[in-house]
């Protein structure tokens, strides 16, 4: 009971500093960009050239087969399908878990900050680059199927879980990393691991069932998979899937505002 | 003297002394009593301020005055007791915390004043005061990285002093520019002083203290020694420098 009054207390607070977020949320686009040529343009041409690099190497060469769940037959349309998503949710942890430590003055010095709002600053940033991203998407499968559907807005449903997901996860990384610097280097590990053992580049009926059963209970799995349903069939995940997705990401969410919260009065004493 | 702006009820401020960081965490979601050495910077420290009062703080280096500070901004958080704060706080302690140096002069301004909770209307009122007083010319729509020094704390010092804050906090050591721009900030804390601002300054110059403030109190191994009239408190102080 305490922790929902905690949360709408908390909501309501960050409706109220709306406008920091949205300074804050800009500046870190502004500063990925500024003193670029390209400037903004990066945004579109980044996962555009991500798109292209993968796409020739296993849509061309390693050309893998999709199974006829997903409504295709080409191997290049599933393979975006994945990638969209996976690129959002692995920039945005990798930025989100040392976004305390780049902040690390305004933590030490000024007065009142609320640093909690930081992971969802660096969430926000990375949602806007990931609406880019998603626009693409939606003109790459126009483009090669030659099919406009309703249900391909599905996809926004999924990226509001990934986003959900994403602000727990930066709230546990970010605060553990203030007293763990080596927590960086292990997330960089870790999503190299997770990007092969998620079925992206790959369908999942060549994993053994057993490992697949282990692969999804990454609730990232489920996000893909819904991307590439939206996309491809314009089917919703199945039931139980999306429930797990729903209830995982509200578990994380709860566990990282929680760790969070108690570990934020020290931050300034150790930083 | 209007309603009370700060109450500091017996606070008391403790740092726990840790081999690494690493201990510290192990030891903060650990279920049993913490095992490291303990360090009070404050211990049962009570007063109020009311609205519109000038308090001083003084204290020997390592009395607690950092520390009173920065748990009345919300930056530490106090061990035990309450120390609450009614209205928007501006610290002069360390200035241009928010400022990003590749980012122009004026978007950085713009940027304090969202993290101090103001919105870019709220800005654009504040904004042409600011210009003003920093007196910085065209660099305002410069990177930061390209100020001079002496340029950074007056844009610093311009946002602080100018988001109309209820409480001004002053740490001392307000050398900020050259004489002339030491005189402007002086005169503009006293211009904030005689429109009824409330305030907190903590100073090693005695007569600073007797000058701007109602009252003092006097910090001692983090307790309040003493507290009232400021030429009674910088006596005590005087006193027990004396003996060492």
């Amino acid at each position: 009971m305490t922790n929902v009054l905690v949360f709408l207390h908390f909501m309501r607070r960050l409706y109220r500093i709306r406008f920091m977020l949205k300074a804050m949320a800009l500046r870190e686009l502004k500063a990925t960009y500024v003193g670029s040529f390209f400037g903004f343009f990066w945004a579109v041409l980044n996962p555009l050239c991500q798109i292209a690099i993968y796409g020739v190497v296993f849509g061309l060469f390693l050309k893998g087969t999709v199974p006829p769940e997903y409504g295709t037959d080409n191997f290049f349309l599933y393979l975006v399908t994945g990638l969209v998503p996976w690129q959002f949710l692995a920039q945005t942890i990798g930025t989100s878990s040392s976004v305390l430590l780049v902040y690390s003055n305004l933590i030490k010095r000024a007065v009142g900050f609320p640093s909690e709002v930081l992971p969802i600053v660096s969430v926000i940033s990375n949602a806007a680059s990931q609406v880019v991203s998603i626009v693409l998407l939606y003109a790459i499968v126009v483009a090669f199927t030659h099919t406009v559907s309703v249900n391909m807005l599905f996809v926004l449903v999924y990226f509001l879980f990934a986003v959900m997901i994403c602000v727990g996860l930066g709230w546990i990384l970010s605060s553990l990393t203030v007293f763990l610097r080596d927590i960086p280097q292990i997330i960089g590990l870790v999503l190299t691991g997770m990007f092969f053992f998620t079925p992206i580049c790959y369908p999942p009926s060549l994993v053994p069932p057993r490992l697949l059963f282990v692969m999804k209970l990454n609730p990232f799995y489920h996000v893909i998979e819904g991307y590439r349903f939206a996309c491809l069939t314009g089917r919703p995940l199945p039931a139980p899937e999306f429930t797990y997705l729903v209830v995982s990401a509200i578990v994380i969410v709860g566990l990282g505002g929680m760790l969070f919260r108690k570990l934020k009065p020290e931050f300034a004493e150790v930083m | 003297m209007g309603r009370t702006v700060i109450e500091v009820n017996s606070l008391s401020k403790r740092f726990g002394m840790y081999a690494s960081p690493a201990g510290r965490l192990m030891e903060l979601l650990s279920p049993f009593p913490s095992k490291a050495a303990k360090f009070w910077a404050l211990k049962d420290v009570s007063f109020d301020v009311r609205e519109g009062e000038a308090l001083g703080v003084i204290g020997r280096n390592g009395s607690g005055k950092s520390t009173l500070l920065q748990v009345l901004c919300g930056v530490l958080r106090e061990t035990s007791g309450r120390a609450t704060v009614h209205g928007r706080v501006s610290a002069l302690l360390e200035l241009g915390a928010g400022f990003h140096p590749e980012f122009k002069g004026r978007d950085n301004v713009y940027m304090n004043g969202a993290i101090m909770g103001l919105s870019h209307k709220e800005m654009d009122l504040r904004f042409e005061a600011i210009a003003d007083f920093a007196e910085i010319g065209d660099f305002m729509e410069q990177p930061m990285k390209t100020y001079s020094s002496g340029m950074f704390m007056r844009l610093a010092f311009a946002c602080a002093v100018n988001i109309a804050p209820d409480i001004l906090i002053v740490d001392e050591a307000l050398a900020v520019g050259d004489a002339y721009f030491q005189q402007k900030c002086n005169q503009k804390i006293m211009e904030f002083r005689n429109n009824g601002g409330t305030m907190l300054i903590v100073s090693h110059d005695m007569e600073t203290i007797k000058r701007l403030c109602d009252s003092a109190i006097l910090l001692h191994k983090g307790t309040l020694a003493e507290h009232g009239d400021p030429v009674k408190v910088t006596d005590a102080y005087a006193r027990m420098n004396e003996l060492g």
